[in-house]
């Protein structure tokens, strides 16, 4: 009897194992998605973007079906990040000052995913490239290669028991590094941890920005004839900008992976022109007649510019 | 004759004197403390006059290049037929090190008062308004993307230290 159910043991495993091997890139990609969107978890978290190194304290939870992220630095500039859905608050602690940014898109501050898979292959070669230990737990290596030279390489790796990511990097398209997020530890939990925030609103000045709702698309004054295969429309809105206070139309649009964002205001005594970058963060601007376009996102700086090439006014 | 020699001093700092000048200067410095403390006295008046601004070298400068050059590691390439004349090899150092002196010293301070002077070169010819387009870029990065909340580099500080510019 003993051997027996040693058997069936044996068997179980074993076709545990050989379905967690037959999972695909695309799958894995899924499921950590879906992990990400529904698992309470924390851990450290170490950013490493334009020559900067960040090391912040991460939890996200889900109360109710709302998803709350919320990152706390650990060095000065001394931060506390929060985003409750698609409502993030920065609360900077040295000049108690609180941003609260109403941005229409709920993106994840570890990995920006897209959320239908189904036509990432068109434009990604989606590959399993390996498994590797992060934070003391083995991962699964998913590597994502854009099949053209419009958009950035990366890598996720998986944890392979909860399904989510314990490393980010993206790639130049010449393969050096252009960004990293690697978790240090992470520990997930049954319940949602409540929020212990220790900062005394009373003492802050609050700042609300891009309280805009979001418009048709239609409403937009202006079209894209040229945009890299697979980008679609994410939204369309009219806000004022921070410094002036200038009216501007915003226009994103995303390929999962990748987003980039189309401005249009007023053009200013000197014009903008040309191409900024700031790591894997590329914009070019461009006036047509009285109006200033920029467009902005984290594609490679040619990307930026064929978009800008295509933008004509209705 | 000290007339002649601060005026060939003056010439030296001008980078008015050719080579076969200077290295004789050059050679008469290394045996003259009073004439090298001279030196470093025009230079600093030199370098005030044209830029209103002091940066202080100090006297053992030269002599830590020199030790620095010293404890470089020895290569064992294969050598050259010809045999190199040391003499000359120590003079024309001597001179490489007292021109970069003269070259850094009207560079440090300026970079000490500004460490992205590199930044603002590519922006050069526009650059009251590349304060703009920084400013700009950072709005422009809020409304894109709630990722700029987590680098620090981003949160907190002005872009115009951050960001380089490339007009077309």
């Amino acid at each position: 009897m003993r051997v027996l159910k040693a058997f069936l043991l044996c068997v179980v495993c074993q076709s545990a194992f050989a379905e967690k091997d037959q999972v695909t890139a695309r799958q894995w990609l899924d499921h950590m998605n879906r992990a990400m969107k529904t698992l309470n978890y924390r851990g450290t978290v170490i950013f490493m973007k334009n020559g900067q190194l960040d090391t912040m304290k991460y939890q996200h939870s889900v109360e109710n079906g709302v998803e709350q992220e919320r990152l706390a630095s650990l060095n000065s500039p001394m931060r506390e990040v929060t985003r409750k859905s698609n409502e993030v608050t920065c609360t900077f602690k040295e000049t108690s000052q609180k941003v609260v940014n109403h941005h229409p898109l709920d993106s994840s501050f570890i990995v920006n995913l897209p959320q239908n898979t189904a036509n990432l292959e068109k434009n990604y070669q989606l590959v399993l490239s390996g498994q590797e230990s992060i934070a003391m737990l083995p991962t699964q290596i998913v590597s994502v290669e854009p099949t053209d030279a419009l958009r950035y390489p990366r890598k996720i790796w998986v944890d392979t028991q909860h399904f989510l990511p314990l490393k980010v990097e993206v790639y130049n398209l010449d393969g050096s590094i252009l960004e990293q997020v690697v978790f240090t530890d992470l520990m997930t939990d049954s319940l949602a941890e409540p929020h212990t925030g220790n900062v005394d609103d009373n003492s802050f000045h609050v700042k609300h920005i891009h309280t805009a709702q979001a418009e048709p698309f239609e409403n937009a004054t202006f079209v894209l004839k040229n945009w890299p295969a697979g980008f679609e429309p994410v939204f369309f809105i009219r806000n004022s900008i921070q410094q002036s206070q200038k009216a501007v139309d915003h226009l994103l649009i995303s390929d999962g992976f990748s987003t980039v964002s189309v401005y249009l205001e007023a053009k200013e005594s000197q014009g903008m022109n040309g191409l900024h970058s700031l790591g894997s963060v590329n914009s070019f601007s461009k006036v047509i007649g009285d109006t200033q376009f920029t467009v902005l996102g984290e594609v490679p700086a040619k990307t930026v510019e064929l978009i800008a090439d295509g933008i004509a006014l209705r | 004759m000290q007339e002649q020699l601060n005026e060939k001093l003056s010439q030296l700092i001008d980078d008015e004197l050719d080579s076969q000048q200077a290295l004789s200067l050059l050679k008469t410095l290394q045996n003259d403390g009073l004439l090298k403390d001279k030196l470093r006295r025009y230079q600093i008046a030199s370098q005030v006059m044209r830029s209103g601004e002091y940066s202080h070298v100090t006297s053992d400068f030269v002599d830590k290049i020199h030790e620095q050059i010293r404890q470089e590691p020895t290569y064992f390439l294969p050598r050259k037929k010809s045999a190199v004349n040391w003499q000359k090899a120590a003079l024309a150092i001597a001179a490489s090190v007292a021109l970069a002196v003269v070259w850094v010293s009207t560079k440090v301070d300026k970079q000490m008062h500004n460490p992205f002077g590199a930044v603002e070169m590519v922006a050069q010819g526009k650059e009251a308004s590349a304060e703009e387009m920084h400013a700009r870029f950072k709005d422009y990065l809020e409304a894109h993307d709630n990722a700029m909340y987590v680098n620090s580099v981003q949160a907190g500080q002005p872009y115009a230290r951050v960001v380089g510019y490339r007009q077309e």
